[in-house]
């Protein structure tokens, strides 16, 4: 099969998952999309090497994370505002509940990137925090920190109550 | 702790939620089907490792041995990336349908005398079977040992990002995906599921009936091991001390509250430790700072140490003769220090290695050098391991090594990529390294070098 007919084929049957990812670590569906796109023309140049991956959309998906962190890096100041953030009194309005995943979605995009796509990395796609590391490029204790030190920022945000955590940041 | 539990458990479900009610435009893949007409294909990207910058003129160095272990198998029969079998209480098969092994886990305890833990191919109704092999010859060929009847295959095969042993597995049940053998008949292989030992050389094996094992390292002759208390990760560490052939474990942690995400690190005649110094519910865990203490006793008593990074550290690791170096990993502060044996404080600080090559098409090169992984032999020989921080995933991992405890350093030569850096172990056994780069995604042999790096000899595993 020559590159442009497997790049199709792959583009069928994987595109709405790889959308799903960034959809995840972008928040918005324009940036989801073109976050897909700009990997796909990232990659295609040498599609033989996606090709012999093991798991070709586990590799397109490792260089979307790269892409994305590595993008937004080069962007810096550039970057338009992908997530509508809570404010406070949207904060205090769900203080009672850990479950209101609108909530829970909106904190998520309060953090940092990497802490993004290592939480959607791990909860979203279950990955193992040794391939979290790889992907990231980064140590297993760095994954964890971040993991750990996002999901503390989100349940601190969520309710000033719940599991004797304060509410409002230092 | 069942609140953070639930915490994540709604994380999850709303990543769920949030992924399934998005959709791209309609004519998405239309335009993803264009990409084609104006990016054409070229011949891949190759980083020529000799135009790297050499930081000093190479050395000639007393040859280490090190086994680098870069593992994996082109699987072509793989159960639903969401099969979920029930528990089986059956013995392993030891039928293999099809060459190949699939390691989750390997240690050598000398150049020849190694270990591996994995998955095979075999005719069962989930396709691989949980199995533990032993190579007498550094890696030539190996022979299986015993496991526990009734475990489950590993699930870290890289396939959908696997989820080796936990219950986001594809086979989720009892499971062990690490191993590391004292002598040829004390040894220990576990997960995050489970933990077994053996006094008789992986024959028999006894049930420790302990979950969420992080970390387990030899010191003398006691083993220590990082233990979490539930399945979450904000769950307070534990760390625990054994005699090797016996079964019961003491608690040695050095701080007896607010410890968290701990990790044995060094693996010299010393045990060092490294966890974020904070509660789960303390509310300020998001901004805890990582700490590191250091035990000459096996856990006995600590010390807390400073390594005295500008930021965070990115790595730290023992040597052989019971120094310490330290890699610090901040935005602002890139260095190497070094704690000789019998010191109290670290020395001068030395810039890292650092490589600027790499990008990919229209991606330029980012001269940030991603934090590495450092490895001390010695006070005076370290390894420390460099990646460009490019914007694609193809930039290699690239071996320096230094005998002067940082000040200069030697390019060795590059680690394959997607070699996962902290899959890269060291291993002090005397004044030689070891470390295993694992790969599931591209290498199916085991890979020897006996100069540092410098070349390689592929082995397959070679089941007699």
């Amino acid at each position: 099969m020559s590159d442009g007919a497997s790049f199709a084929s792959f583009v069928d049957a994987h595109s709405r998952t790889l959308f799903g990812t960034a959809y995840l670590l972008t928040g918005t569906t324009p940036a989801a999309e073109d976050l897909v796109q700009e990997t796909l023309a990232m990659l295609y140049p040498k599609w033989e090497r996606v090709l012999a991956a093991q798991a070709p959309v586990a590799y397109v998906r490792r260089a979307l994370t790269n892409v994305y962190l590595s993008g937004r890096r080069a962007r810096g100041g550039h970057d338009i505002a992908m997530w509508d953030l809570p404010d406070a009194t949207a904060a205090g309005d769900v203080a009672e509940s850990v479950v209101n995943r609108d909530h829970l979605w909106q904190l998520l995009g309060s953090l940092s990137e990497r802490q993004r796509a290592a939480i959607v990395l791990k909860y979203f796609h279950a990955m193992a925090d040794a391939d979290i590391a790889s992907t990231l490029g980064c140590r297993v204790a760095t994954v964890r920190s971040l993991i750990s030190r996002g999901v503390a920022d989100m349940r601190e945000q969520s309710s000033p109550t719940v599991n004797g955590m304060r509410g409002g940041r230092s | 702790m069942n609140d953070v539990q639930n915490f994540e458990d709604e994380i999850q479900a709303m990543l769920a939620d949030k992924e399934r009610a998005a959709s791209p435009a309609a004519d998405f893949v239309e335009r993803l089907q264009a990409v084609p007409t104006t990016r054409k294909p070229r011949t891949a990207h190759r980083v020529d490792l000799r135009s790297l910058p050499r930081w000093t003129p190479p050395l000639l160095v007393a040859a280490a041995v090190a086994v680098v272990a870069i593992i994996g198998l082109a699987i072509t029969s793989s159960p639903s990336a969401h099969e979920r079998p029930g528990k089986s209480n059956s013995p392993i098969p030891p039928k293999i349908s099809t060459p190949g092994y699939f390691a989750t886990g390997v240690q050598f305890r000398d150049a020849q005398h190694g270990y591996a833990i994995g998955n095979v191919p075999c005719a069962t109704a989930l396709h691989y079977c949980a199995t533990l092999l032993r190579t007498d010859n550094g890696g030539a060929t190996w022979t299986k040992l015993s496991l526990p009847s009734g475990l489950r295959p590993a699930d870290d095969q890289g396939v959908e990002g696997g989820a080796s042993c936990t219950s986001q597995g594809r086979y989720y049940g009892p499971c062990v995906d690490q191993v590391l053998f004292a002598d040829a008949d004390h040894g220990y292989v576990w997960s995050n599921h489970s933990f077994y030992s053996s006094n008789d050389g992986g024959q028999t094996w006894h049930d420790g009936k302990a979950s969420y094992v992080r970390d387990l390292v030899l010191v003398g002759n006691d083993v220590v091991r990082v233990r979490e208390l539930a399945a979450c990760s904000t769950c307070p560490s534990t760390i625990e001390r054994s005699r090797v052939g016996t079964t019961s474990w003491s608690d040695v942690t050095p701080v007896k509250t607010g410890i968290v995400n701990a990790r044995l690190v060094g693996a010299g005649p010393n045990v060092e430790v490294d966890f974020l110094n904070a509660s789960i519910d303390d509310p300020q865990l998001d901004k805890a700072n990582w700490v590191f203490y250091r035990s000459t006793d096996g856990g006995g008593s600590w010390l807390k140490i400073d390594p005295g990074c500008h930021g965070d550290v990115a790595d730290i690791s023992g040597g052989f003769d019971g120094s310490l170096a330290a890699s610090c990993g901040g935005a602002a502060d890139t260095t190497v220090r070094v704690l000789a044996s019998g010191t109290a404080h670290f020395g001068p600080a030395h810039p890292a290695p650092r490589v600027t090559q790499g990008g990919s098409g229209s991606a330029p090169a980012n001269p940030y050098t991603r934090s590495a992984r450092i490895i001390a032999r010695s006070a005076s020989d370290l390894l420390a391991f460099a990646q460009p921080n490019t914007l694609a995933e193809t930039a290699p991992w690239t071996e320096f090594e230094s005998t002067d405890g940082g000040a200069t350093w030697n390019l060795v030569g590059g680690i394959a990529p997607w070699t996962p850096i902290d899959a890269i172990t060291g291993y002090q056994l005397g004044p030689f390294g070891t470390y295993f780069p694992l790969d599931p995604n591209a290498f199916t042999s085991l890979r020897i070098t006996t100069d540092a790096g410098r070349t390689f000899k592929t082995y397959s595993f070679a089941i007699q």
